[in-house]
This record gives structure tokens, sequence and C-alpha cells, in this order.
């Protein structure tokens, strides 16, 4: 019971075991380990219970239940504390479908709260929050359920769920915060705080894609900020205070705009509510489309700073550049999808017309646009070794806008799956940089040379990572690519490609483009690849440098296995358990836009 | 119609105005008299500082220790305090027992005001 | 005749009694351990803090007993024992306690322990008690009084130096300016309703414009005590010169015991009818000025206590909304998140000051960033309490200062005035910069020369210290029985509002 409240605060706990005072510093270091490997194990455990309940969703048991069905108990729990008189009175009044609630007139209203009374009302009102919710068609893909009230004053809810959109990046998350903890053994200044903060951080990132009421959301998306600004601003680079002071403010400033939306659909939308499930039932909002427009910018400018989308992503090389390596693999890895996590979640089923204005696709189209070619061209300038796998994140975001963008199954499936071996590949990137600067300390693409030849495992598996980021055919990235082409050049579906009469852009062209990005990604790739670890070597130094040591070989191999297993078998390791979400994610955001 | 209203308002202050009035021409009718009427012979005696019959002694603007304002300061203090002491005289009756106990609260909490300022050492000269 | 002295109403006052018996209690017994007229040094006098501490804690205990009692009018319509007086002199109390706990390693620390010190805090927070009750002009006269007096001297505690003389003089000035405002306000309206009982204020037939500009006056009179912008000028000087903990003291008590009569003096007073919407204009726009002034003129500051005064006046704008929401005309809004707000402001906000009483002996070169410089890596635990703090005066979740913000914005676009909370929130950004500016100096920064010592501090500053970090925290997870609470004191006291 309880498994995603275990999942998610298992971290917090540790953090909370390994600061205390009484823990040589290996052992704490061993512990936190630990406690991160069992978080890993629970979040492993409910893939898989969440996979088999897809297979058979009428077998499904127990937490694995859809959300539909624990909120329809939900309601009769609910009511039940209302005691025996007043239970029939608010049991006769309850719409029964979204549309009712939707027609409930601010008369009826007042009018229900003289005949049922305070107490009556507000179980009448979350009664019918809880009815709209069940009755959205995602609430279906949603398993794990918790729902308690946290803060009823402003109408709060502990609302965790996982669906196949969320459950890839919890999971990823788990994994990655093992790898990192186990790469970060060498970490000896402040080894305690480090490791507490960073299991704080994972309980953030985690809670993040978990949480479906919109302020424990904004809660949680919090909470990861401050333990970031720190592992950036302490363990960081020479540079460290400026990246993290930039990487703080502009995040910051993308939160509280983020709030401000939050808080206008919370004050718009009758009854008020921050359930996001809610929310979408009541989708398309009876909003004006010009407010909605703001609204779709506002809750933009605070993902897109995330992700980052093209103008607002000047702090991500920074704080890269500056990061110590784990935080850095968290960072791409983890950090940049809450941003894309939040378009899918949020954006698109909430504001569904606004998403699907000409005007709009074309904005997001030409944005994606430029984060591919910019992001690349960048790339292929940059001399720092890390600078240009950061460069690399921004030119492959970039997919996950253009398939979002597409609006069509293949290309949210696509865009979805992107983030999850971008994730993988990122990570490993920032592996690979690691540890060849741990060695050489320095990270001048044009100094080195002839690493290959001293550090044959270390290439060798330095190559999948560069290729899983090229998209080569076999490996993770290019599943994710070819979906997302494939889904945004679909004239049938795809609304960048949609004759321009019919809803769509009609711009091809926008596809054609893009396509370049992966030719200038093999370019800058094997470049590196080239000036790195071919040729002879450039200095006496690099004759020393010993292989991989076991903690960077447990940090990368689990990596490189899973771009290869997943290159090869995309369907049963993930697609198959994220599709149907995806599929549902995108009727409804159809239906909801008219399409 | 105004000034109606005018004498109503202000007819119950006439007595007052009257003896305002009366005190001002007779303080007036003081000064102007003696001014008129009285002698004037100026000898060095006659023009330096009154200081109630005694000779001076030295200029006005002396320093004179701090100590002084300190006990004006006290006495202010509880002369004010004291001044409660009429009107619940002129009341006590009605009051009752407890207010017999309420003054001797307050005076109570004067007197532990004085132990203080004693012990503190205000009263004390040197 | 009516019972001139009704005895069984003593016990709604208990609290503010046995404050102020236990400051003359101090007083005597500290007269009486330093021995015959010696001076200062005397022998030691751990007992005098515990002393007070006892009696604290003793009207928090009669508090306590009394909690959620029935609202009654007391004295012949003097006083008004609510829940809403409840709730604010808890919240007095709470600073009060947490002062007394603190100070004495404190005072000791600067050779200056007088039982004087701890006599004035106690007599202050029963005059502040009292403040928060008052249903009649004349004790909310005489009690604001009782306090300011008290605080004038706490502000000047340090005579020997020269800032502390200027800052107290100037406070001593303005505050006096302020009282004689509040006076005329509070005879014209007396004058322009024939009635001294604030509940009937808002219900006798008035004489409008002389009403109106007795509002005005005592309006200016509660700015200037509760640090306004236009009004606010003697703030910063008064802050920087006094004692750190003696700033701290003010700067939660005097704030909360000023909204305390402000909400009672607005919400009875705006019952008639024309003064309710323009009062609700005049102090949105107040308001406003204040937050963003507070924020601005905070963000250029080089000492950290001079920070921490503008950052005083900022909270006292986000205090105002509850003020606004509760009286707009639109009549959606409450003034119970002032209740929070300023529970959660004194946690944070003293032990912010708490903090900075720790990390040296008082001066200007133990105020600056500079001496705050490293200190996570020499007082790891007093700089984590630090940033708890921050994060909480700045609004970032989850801590307390975060839902109070929230509450209040809440309340003010559920009174019509979005614009007012949209102020709010941008300016909150802005405040993140510089309260996040000293997290940065203390976490990311070297120890550098201006550093300051850090000595240990004493098991009181500890204690006091961490309670209020720890509840900081707690109430930022589990707000929910505080907000209710909040809300119960403001409906038992004013009706729905």
């Amino acid at each position: 019971m309880y498994t995603l409240t275990w999942l998610t605060f298992f971290p917090l706990l540790t953090a909370g075991v390994i600061l205390l005072p009484i823990w040589p510093k290996s052992v704490m270091k061993f512990l936190a380990v630990v406690g991160a490997f069992i978080t890993f194990i629970i979040a492993t455990g409910i893939a898989r219970d969440y996979s088999d309940a897809e297979r058979s969703p009428g077998a499904a048991q127990g937490p694995a239940r859809g959300a539909d069905a624990v909120l329809k108990e939900l309601i009769e729990s609910e009511l039940v504390q209302l005691g025996s008189g007043l239970i029939d009175q608010v049991r006769a009044r309850l719409p029964k479908s979204a549309d009712e609630v939707k027609s409930v007139s601010e008369d009826t209203r007042k009018a229900l709260l003289v005949e049922l009374g305070k107490k009556g009302f507000h179980a009448w009102e979350r009664a019918s929050e809880l009815v709209v919710a069940s009755s959205v068609p995602q609430a279906s893909r949603l398993r794990y359920v918790e729902f308690a009230p946290w803060i009823g004053q402003f109408k709060i809810n502990y609302f965790m769920a996982v669906d196949g959109l969320s459950l890839p990046l919890v999971w990823l998350t788990a994994l990655l915060g093992v790898l990192c903890l186990v790469y970060s053994w060498t970490i000896d200044q402040g080894t305690k705080a480090y490791y507490a903060l960073f299991l704080i951080l994972e309980t953030g990132l985690i809670g993040v894609f978990c949480a479906l009421d919109f302020f424990l959301f904004y809660v949680f998306w919090e909470i990861v900020l401050l333990p970031m600004w720190f592992l950036i601003g302490i363990w960081g680079g020479p540079n460290r205070i400026y990246a993290a002071i930039k990487f703080f403010i502009y995040t910051l400033v993308g939160s509280v705009i983020m709030l401000l939306a939050m808080l206008v659909f919370y004050f718009k939308t009758e009854p008020h509510t921050f359930n996001i499930i809610t929310l979408m039932g009541l989708t398309p909002l009876t909003y004006s489309l010009q407010l909605q427009t703001m609204l779709f910018l506002a809750l933009f400018i605070g993902f897109a700073i995330k992700v980052p989308v093209f103008p607002f992503h000047t702090w991500l090389p920074d704080a890269h550049v500056e990061a110590p390596t784990a935080i850095s693999v968290v960072l791409a890895g983890v950090l940049l999808k809450m941003g894309g996590y939040g378009f899918f979640r949020f954006s698109y089923p909430l504001l569904p017309q606004a998403a699907t204005q000409r005007g709009m696709i074309w904005f997001i189209a030409i944005l994606a646009l430029i984060n591919i070619v910019y992001g690349a061209f960048c790339a292929m300038a940059q001399k720092d070794f890390k600078k240009l796998v950061a460069y690399s994140s921004v030119s492959h975001m970039g997919y996950v806008l253009l398939g979002l963008a597409s609006l069509s199954y293949m290309g949210i499936d696509g865009a979805v799956l992107q983030m999850f071996t971008h994730g993988i590949s990122s990570a490993m990137l920032f592996f690979i940089v690691g540890v060849i600067y741990d060695r050489a300390h320095h990270r001048d693409l044009d100094r080195f040379g002839g690493i290959g030849l001293q550090m044959p495992w270390y290439t060798g598996i330095a190559t999948v990572g560069f290729f899983t980021s090229l998209g080569l055919p076999g490996l993770c990235g290019f599943i994710s690519e070819v979906l997302v082409f494939l889904g945004s050049w679909d004239t049938s579906m795809s609304l960048i490609t949609t004759p321009a009469g019919d809803k769509g852009l009609g711009a091809r062209w926008i596809v054609y483009v893009s396509l370049l990005g992966v030719v200038l990604a093999a370019v800058y790739i094997l470049w590196t690849i080239q000036r790195v670890y071919l040729g002879n070597v450039k200095d006496e130094h690099y004759k020393h440098f010993p292989d991989l040591s076991f903690r960077e070989v447990v940090a990368l191999v689990p990596l490189a296995f899973l771009c290869v297993v997943i290159g090869l078998l995309p369907n049963p390791t993930i697609l198959n358990h994220i599709d149907p979400s995806l599929r549902e994610l995108t009727d409804m955001v159809r239906k909801a836009a008219g399409l | 119609m105004e000034a109606i209203l005018l004498e109503s308002v202000l007819a119950p202050y006439l007595p007052a105005f009257l003896y305002f009035a009366v005190v001002a021409a007779t303080a007036a009718g003081f000064l102007i008299a003696s001014r008129l009427l009285g002698p004037r012979r100026r000898d060095p005696l006659k023009l330096s500082t009154y200081e109630c019959g005694v000779p001076l002694l030295g200029g006005t603007r002396d320093r004179f220790s701090v100590k002084f304002y300190l006990v004006a300061i006290l006495f202010v203090l509880f002369d004010i305090e004291t001044v409660f002491l009429i009107p619940w005289a002129v009341e006590f009756r009605q009051f009752g027992w407890l207010g017999i106990l309420e003054m001797f609260i307050f005076l109570g909490i004067l007197i532990i005001g004085l132990v203080y300022a004693f012990k503190r050492g205000a009263l004390k000269w040197d | 005749m009516t019972n001139p002295f009704p005895l069984e109403e003593v016990r709604c006052i208990l609290p503010v009694l046995l404050l102020f018996a236990a400051a003359t209690a101090v007083l005597i017994a500290d007269l009486f351990l330093r021995g015959w007229n010696e001076p200062a040094s005397g022998p030691p006098k751990r007992l005098l803090p515990m002393l007070s501490i006892l009696g604290a804690g003793a009207a928090g205990f009669f508090l306590w007993r009394d909690w959620g009692s029935a609202p009654a009018v007391v004295f012949h319509g003097a006083l008004r024992a609510d829940a809403f007086a409840h709730a604010m002199t808890a919240i007095i109390l709470l600073g009060t306690l947490l002062t007394l706990v603190t100070t004495a390693a404190y005072l000791r620390r600067h050779g200056t322990e007088h039982g004087e010190f701890y006599a004035l805090i106690l007599y202050a927070a029963g005059g502040m008690a009292l403040f928060a009750a008052a249903n009649n002009l004349i004790v909310l006269f005489v009690s604001l009084e009782t306090f300011s007096l008290a605080v004038y001297i706490l502000a000047g505690y340090f005579r020997d130096e020269k800032r502390a003389v200027e800052g107290a003089l100037k406070y001593f000035i303005m505050g006096g300016l302020a009282s004689g405002f509040l006076l005329l306000g509070l005879a014209f309206l007396f004058g322009a309703s024939g009635t001294i009982r604030l509940d009937d204020l808002g219900r006798s037939p008035i004489d409008q414009p002389l009403f109106l500009a007795g509002l005005g006056l005592s309006m200016t009179g509660f700015g200037f005590k509760v640090g306004v912008f236009p009004f606010h000028s003697w703030i910063p000087d008064a802050y920087e010169g006094a004692p750190t903990l003696v700033t701290g003291f003010m700067s939660v008590t005097v704030k909360t015991a000023g909204f305390a009569a402000l909400v009672r003096f607005v919400l009875e007073l705006s019952r008639q009818a024309e003064a309710g919407p323009a009062l609700a204009q005049v102090l949105a726009w107040l308001s406003a000025g204040t937050m963003i002034f507070g924020n601005a003129v905070a963000l250029v500051q080089g000492s950290v206590k001079r920070m921490l005064a503008y950052s005083a006046i900022s909270h006292t704008g986000y205090l105002l909304i509850g003020l606004v929401a509760a009286i707009a005309p639109e009549r959606g809004g409450s003034s119970a998140p002032v209740v929070f707000y300023l529970l959660s402001y004194t946690l944070m906000t003293f032990g912010a000051f708490a903090v900075l009483g720790s990390i040296g002996q008082d001066g200007p070169e133990n105020e600056t960033f500079e001496a705050f410089h490293g200190l996570s890596q020499r007082r790891p635990l007093l700089a984590f309490a630090m940033l708890v703090f921050m994060i909480s005066l700045a609004g970032i979740p989850p801590t307390a200062g975060f839902w109070g913000k929230l509450y209040l914005f809440r309340e003010a676009v559920y009174a019509g005035y979005w614009p007012l909370a949209l102020v709010g929130i941008l300016t909150s950004i802005v405040s993140v910069y510089y309260y996040l500016r000293l997290v940065v100096v203390m976490y990311m920064q070297p120890a550098g020369e201006g550093a300051s010592a850090a000595p240990a501090p004493g098991w009181g500053a500890a204690l006091a210290t961490a309670a209020a970090a720890a509840a900081v925290i707690a109430i930022g997870f589990f707000p929910q029985t505080l907000l209710d609470q909040s809300v119960a004191s403001i409906q038992a006291a004013f009706g729905a509002r």
C-alpha cells in the first residue's frame, strides 16, 4: 500500500537517515546508494505491475487498478462522512457527468449552498470534482492512485498516480539516482550534504512526475529547484555562483508565471479546483480563446525555460559546464524532461483549443525547428566537450517539441520516447565527459586525441552513447527520432503537415529542414569521436590514463545496455506500455479541440 | 433661524465668557493702573534680576546638577498619580470594599515604584 | 448602578495582568539580587530570565485555558476578549517567549544584562496584549503608549552606541508624532459619533466629514506604527540601531499588536457604509506602495540588518492585502490570512534576527553580507536555520511563508483586487534576489576577511532558532490546522469576515 508515496519519499527518508551524525563517511555513502537502489527496485516493481495491468486491464487488482474506479470509490467515501440525513440530499443533487457539472449555474450553486448547508455543499463540490475526474478517459490509464485532502482551505489534494506518460520518467529518475550516487563516490567535500541534497532532489523529481494536483506539482517543482541550486552552486566549477544564480532566476521566473496561470485556472473554473484530471474533464474550458492563449503562453514559458526552448536556453550551457558530472547527468537526464512532461500533462490537455490554433502550431513548430537546427550548429561550434553535449541536448529536446506539435499518435509516442531515450543518451554522454575530465582536468576538444588507444573499454562504451545520440538504427535514439519524423510527416494526422485549410499548417518544409538536425548531429558527433578518441596521442600525460574504474563501469554499462535493448526491442520494452495512455491523451486533445 | 440656533447652542457658555472677560479686564486693569500710578525710579539695584528679594548669586544660565531633573521627574510622577485619589475620594462610598481594595492596589504599585527609585539610588544625592 | 469593578471579568485579562505582574516581580527581584545600590555588574542573575519566561509561560497557560471561549465584552465595553484577541495575544506571547529565551546569553555576551531589560519586554508584551483586545478608544491609546514607551527604551538599550541613541531618538520622535496623529484622529471619531466604543463606532449615526477626517488621521497614526510606506522612515534607522534581538522583538511583536488593533479598528469602522470602499481603496494603494518600496530598497542594502528592516516594511505591505480583502465592497475576502501570516512572519523574522544576533557582537561589521561568508562551514546548523528563514520570507514552498502569501493573494482575488495580488507576486520575485543573496554568501562563498567570528550560540538561542526553523518547515507541510484556526478566530470575532 501507498506504493507511490514510498517511492516518492524513500529518497527523502534516506536523506534523513544519512544526515544522522553517527555514520562514518563510507557507511553513509553506502546507505545512500542502498536507499536509492531500493527506490529503483520499487520503481521497477511498479513498472512491471503497470505493464501487466495494461495487458489485461480487467484483472488489475489493488493499487494497480485504474484511477476511474478508485475515484468512484472516493466519491462514496466523501459522502459517507456526511451522516445519514445529509447524504441522500447531496447524492440526489450530485451531477452525473462532466457536462452536467459544467452547466451548473452560479444561481444553482447559491441555492445549493443554502439547501445543503456549508458542510453538505463542500462535500457536494468535492464529490462533483471527482465525478468529472472519474469520467475522463485518461483516468483509466492512471494507476497507483493516492488521494487524500492535504490543505482543505485551498482545496489542495495529495493526488498521485502514474500512467504511461510519467512512468518511464519516474523509472529513469530512479535509475539515474542510483548511477549518479555511485558515480559521485569520489566527492570528498561536504559529502554528506551532497548526498542528502541529491536524495531530496530525487524525491522532488519523482514527485513532479507523479503529482496530479496542480498545486502539489508546483510544490514538488520548487522542491527540485533548491537542491539543484545548491548542488551547482557549492560543488560546481569555478564560475559556479553565476551559473547557479542564472539557473535559479530563470527557473523561478518560469515557475512563478506558471503559478499565475495555475491560479487563473483555479479561480476561473467552477468548482474551483487544482485537480488536473478534473480540469481535463472540463475541457474545452469555457474561457475565451484569448484567455486560453494567454494561459497557454504562460504555461509555455514556465515549461519552455526548463526544456529549454530556444530563446530561454541560455542558462543551460552555463549550468552544465559548472555542474559536477553527476549533477549534469540528472540535469540533462531528468530535469529537462520536467518541461517536456509539463507540455504533455498540462498545456495540451488543459488548453487544447489554444494549442491547436494555427498560429500556435506555427509558433511551436518553428521553435522546435530552431531548437533542432540552432542547437546542432551551436554544438558543432563548441570547443568545450561539455558544452557540446549541452547544446546537443538543446537540439534533441527540439524533437520532443516537434512530435508534440504534430499531435499525431506516432509523433506523440516518438516525443515521449525521445524524452526517455534522451534521458539515457545524454546521461551517458555526461558520464563520458566526466570520465575523461577526471583524468585530463580539462575539456578542450582540440587538446584531446588518441584516447581510444589508451582506454579501449571506455572508448567502446562511449561510442555506443555517441551513436545513440546520433540516431544510429539499432540503438534507442533512432526509434524515437524516426517516430517523431514519421508522425509529423503523416499528412492524415499531423497538424504540421495537414493541409492548411484543415486546421493544420501544411508546411512540410518544417519536417524537411528538421531532418537537417540529424545530419548535423552526425557531423558534430563523428567529428568529436575523431578528435577525442582517434588519431595519435596528443599529450604524454594521456599515456598514463587508466581505463574505466569499477564505479564508472557501474554508471555506464546499464545505460549502454538500455540503449541497445530498447533500440532492438522498442515495443515489448517500452512502446507497448506507453502507447495506450498517449493515445488516450492524443484523442482527448484532438476531440476537445474539435479536430 | 440661524441666530436662534446660535443662541441656543452658545447660551450655556455665557457665564464662562463673562468670567473670561472679567478676568481679562482685571488683569489688564492692574497692569495699566500700576503703569499709570506707580512711581518710577531707576537704580542698579532696581534693575537687577528679581530673585525673591535675596541678593543675586551669579547669572541665570548657570549649570546645575542633573540630579535636580531626576528629583523633578519623580516629583511630577508621584504628584500626578496622587491626583487620582481625589475623584476616588469623592465617590468612594459607592465603590464599597472593592473600591478600597482597588485603591490600595494602585497605591501598592506606586509604592513599588518608590521602592524601585529608592533602591536604584535615584534619591541619593552623591 | 452597575458594578464598577466586575471581579469575574478579571479572568479575561489574566494573561495581561500576569505579564505586568511578572515584569514588576522581575524589577523587584533584580533590586534585591543586585544588593543595595550596587552597579550593574552584580551577582549572576540567571533567575531573572527564568522568572520572566515563567511569567510569559503562565500568561500563555491562561490564554490556552480560555481558548475558544465565547467572545465577551468586559469592563463596561473597554475590552473585547474574543478569539481574535486570543490569537493575537498568542502570537505576541510567542514572539515574547522567543525573545526571552534567546536574549540571556546575548546580553551577557555584550555585558549589559540588567533586570530592566526583561521587565521592559514583559511590560511591552502586556501593553500589546491589551492593545489587541482594546474596544475603547481610550484603552486603545493608553495601551499603545504603554508598549511604545517600553519599546522606545529597548531600542536605545545600548546607550553607549551612537547609532543606537540616534535610532531610538528617531523612533521616539516619530512615534510621538504618530501617537499625536492617532490621538487627534480618535478625538475626531469620538466627536463624529459620540461614542468611544469601537464596536459602536461602526453603527452609530455619524457626522460624515468629521468621521472621515478622524479615520484618515488615525490611519496615519497606525501607518506609522506598523511601518506603511510613506510613514516608514523611522524603521530602518531604529531597526539598525537597536540591539539585534530587540530589533527582532520590535519587528514581530509591535507589528503583530499594530495589526491586531488595525484589523479590529478597520473591520469595525468599515461597517459605516461610506467608509468601507474608500478605506479599501486607500489601503490598497498603501499596500501596493509598501510592497514595491520595501522590496525595491531592500535590494540595494549592504547591511543584512537594514535589508531585514526593509523586508519588514515590505511584509507590512503584504499584510495590508488582508485588510483590503476583508473590507472590499465585493465582500468575498477575509482577513483570516493576516492572522496566519503574522504567525509565520513572527517565526521567520524573529528567527532571522536571532541568527543575526548569534553570529557575532552587535556592530556594523557583523551585519554586512561579508560577515556571513562561508557561514555554512563555520556554523552549519545556524546557516541552515537562516536558509529556512530566508526561503520562507521569500515565499518559496514548502514553508510557512509560502502559504501565508498564497492565502493573502487568494483573498485579494476573491475580493476583486487581483492587481494587488499580481503586485504581491511580482514583488515576491524581486524579494527572492536579496533573500537568496544571503544564502549564496553563506553557502557558496568562502569565508573572507570580514567574516564573523560566529561564536557558539547559547543553548537558549540555539533552542529558539531551531524551534522557529522547525515550525516554519512543519507549517510548510501541514498548514491546515493553523489555517482553520485563523479563519475561526476571525469568524468568531467579527462574523463572516
